[in-house]
């Protein structure tokens, strides 16, 4: 226990932390992206373990890793068009067609894994490129700061300007305020002549990029190949940390952190024998919590609100 | 024939429509990638029926996803989403194989293991549905999180707690005799869980169509609005079409660790629930359908897993024919135009008559 908390306390920690928030930040946006727009996407982890895998495959049929991003990114946003197809096309029920577009993530990368490897466990035969580590020149000289900001993963860097995009998009763009409206009252929106579909399908576009960053993140970055479900339920802990972070993007940034520290902690309790489940639990259970808190909430101000539009309506009465 | 009975028969076409062309496609990719794309595909289609063993296999295959289907179907009859049958499953299995390792006399051993795994099912299902009710909470976002967390319990249950050193692998001691399912047919694994689900699939039938319950849940499924207006209480019937619902998961849970396995070995989620969410969606929510689409997806199951063997087509094909029939049945505009004209025909004929 004792060897626990002292690595905890260190910088490795911290970075490790980094390391495995990533993925679950990016698709946490992803999620709330569409959570705005009136769609709950439990697609994401397939369109996540899509991009992962044709990341790995683009990279190494050209021996480019931007065309392996590029790769990734196409599969994940195709993936989420067949969900808006289905979804908005031929109005198949959001949470069945999510369901499907995982299993056929899971079933199928496996699938072409051994159609182009002859290995259903991993890529490891494909040569495939990792996106670029950065370090930046001067900040890398100081003395703890350098190691916690530096050398992280391109796509790291990009997670947090994504957590910013995201921010500007949904409060001071046009797109943002119209998904936000069709999320809550597509009626309303469809009355004034957005077109509820389209904006849906730019959402879930949207959330098909920030998936596919993750994935590629995953086998390209994180690890340099592709495994079987490799994803294992972080889309998932992305649908989590949105909702714990009241489905902003800056709390979606510290909820997601949260799961990224309990499982960087968890990888130190396996390497010490320490039963691991209970930290790794600690997030879901925080979310339940969470959940339970912020409504909590809700339903007190809310009922102050009725109280207070009660009294006035009862002093309008008495005017009278 | 009335309005109802053309929906019927649309809904009916639509999923054969799905049947059809999920095969289709997984022919094309079959033939695209294989260099003996006949075997394969002969092997897929007949081979669950060439031997008495594979046909046992598609048998035992299917009674644990009749369980979870029935559970998904009398919670999904009320709209209840409920994606914590992954984990209740898990769990129940859990319990019950932690009931069959203390000693109990015959008869009795199984009967309580079985309830005991029943109502751990019912506890997890419930979860979700007390959330929403008490402070309305997203029941898909609460049931995620459950599932991992009795993941992560389970784990822990299996490594600290049932954890069998000489088995040299990681799985729990070895069952009790005791606590065995008999087999039903000698030469195959088929196990009196059969006749258990069988049970299970009238009394759903049953509850679910002919009692007054039942009718409050469906109805509250159909029009929530008419049914707060009948005075039937929305938030009790959800638990209530949980826990029973929930229930009826474990005792799938329990009867297959018992009826297929000595020790308990599973360090992940079985993909049992979601099978169940699949084929409640096929049979459209109707228990008496579910050992039908049960049958289906434990055959194409099973018919793969020969073809993998038999030929160089990976089984994972199988995901491509679950995927494009789950989304397929759901889509409410396919077909439409059809059933909008056909209906409209059969009221005019009416009218006029």
């Amino acid at each position: 226990m004792e060897a626990a908390i002292r690595t905890v306390f260190t910088m490795d920690f911290l970075v490790s932390s980094i390391r495995v928030t990533t993925p679950i930040l990016l698709c946490a946006l992803g999620v709330l992206v569409t959570n705005k727009a009136g769609i709950m996407n439990i697609g994401i982890e397939g369109m996540m373990l899509f991009a992962a895998l044709f990341g790995v495959i683009g990279s190494a049929f050209t021996q480019s890793a931007l065309v392996g991003l590029l790769c990734a990114i196409a599969a994940s946003v195709l993936a989420g068009w067949i969900f808006a197809f289905f979804t908005l096309r031929l109005r198949s029920d959001i949470l069945l067609t999510g369901l499907a577009l995982s299993i056929l993530a899971q079933g199928g990368t496996i699938f072409i894994l051994y159609v182009i490897t002859g290995d259903k466990s991993m890529s490891a035969s494909l040569n495939s490129l990792q996106l670029p580590f950065i370090t930046i020149p001067l900040i890398k000289d100081i003395p703890i700061l350098g190691a916690l900001l530096s050398g992280h993963n391109i796509i790291v860097y990009l997670s947090l300007i994504c957590v910013v995009a995201m921010h500007m998009l949904m409060n001071k763009m046009p797109l943002g305020l119209r998904i936000r409206c069709v999320g809550e009252n597509p009626a309303t929106a469809g009355s004034v002549g957005i077109d509820v579909n389209m904006i849906k399908l730019k959402a879930i576009t949207i959330s098909g990029v920030l998936a596919g960053l993750a994935g590629a993140y995953l086998s390209m970055g994180y690890l340099p190949w592709f495994t079987g479900g490799m994803t294992a339920g972080r889309g998932f802990m992305g649908i989590a940390a949105q909702n714990l972070g009241n489905v902003v993007p800056l709390g979606t940034l510290i909820a997601s952190f949260i799961f990224g520290m309990a499982e960087a902690l968890a990888n130190v309790f396996v390497l010490l024998h320490v039963p691991h489940e209970f930290v790794r639990m600690t997030p879901f259970v925080i979310t339940i919590a969470g959940l339970i808190v912020v409504s909590i909430h809700r339903t007190r101000k809310e009922r102050k609100r009725k109280l207070s539009l009660g009294k006035r309506q009862a002093a309008d009465g008495n005017a009278e | 024939m009335n309005s109802r009975n053309i929906e019927n028969l649309v809904n009916i076409l639509k999923t054969l429509m799905a049947v059809v062309v999920s095969y289709a496609i997984a022919a094309v990719i079959i033939m695209l990638v294989s260099d003996m794309p006949q075997q394969a595909i002969s092997s897929f289609s007949m081979g669950p029926f060439s031997t008495l063993r594979r046909f046992g296999n598609v048998i035992e295959g299917m009674i644990p996803i009749i369980f979870t289907g029935i559970g998904v179907s009398i919670m999904l009859s009320i709209r209840f989403f409920n994606l914590a049958v992954s984990g209740a499953f898990y769990m129940s299995a859990i319990i019950a194989s932690a009931i069959a390792l203390i000693p109990m006399s015959v008869g009795l051993h199984p009967i309580v293991g079985i309830f005991l795994g029943g109502i751990t099912g019912a506890a997890i299902c419930v979860l979700p549905a007390l959330l929403k009710a008490k402070w309305g909470i997203n029941e898909v976002v609460s049931a995620l999180m459950f599932n991992f967390v009795a993941t992560f319990i389970g784990s822990y249950i299996l490594r600290f707690v049932l954890f069998d050193p000489m088995a040299g692998f990681m799985a729990s001691r070895v069952f009790q005799d005791t606590v065995r399912l008999p087999l039903l047919i000698q030469g195959t694994r088929v196990h009196v869980g059969l006749i258990l689900a069988g049970v299970v699939t009238v009394f759903a039938y049953i509850f679910l169509y002919h009692s007054k319950w039942g009718y409050s849940i469906r109805m509250t499924g159909m029009n929530k609005s008419f049914a707060i207006f009948s005075g039937i209480g929305v938030s009790w019937a959800t638990i209530f079409a949980t826990v029973i619902g929930g229930f009826i998961v474990g005792v799938g849970g329990a009867s297959e660790m018992y009826g297929m396995f000595t020790r308990f070995q599973w360090t992940d989620l079985p993909t049992t629930g979601f099978d169940g969410v699949m084929v409640a969606a096929m049979a459209r929510r109707n228990p008496a359908l579910i050992p039908i689409a049960a049958f289906f997806l434990s055959y194409i199951r099973v018919g793969a897993d020969i073809m993998a063997r038999s030929s160089d087509v990976a089984q994972e094909i199988v995901a491509v024919i679950q995927a494009i029939i789950i989304m397929m049945i759901g889509a409410e505009a396919l077909l439409a135009g059809l059933k909008k004209r056909a209906i409209l025909k059969n009221s005019a004929k009416e009218v006029n008559v």
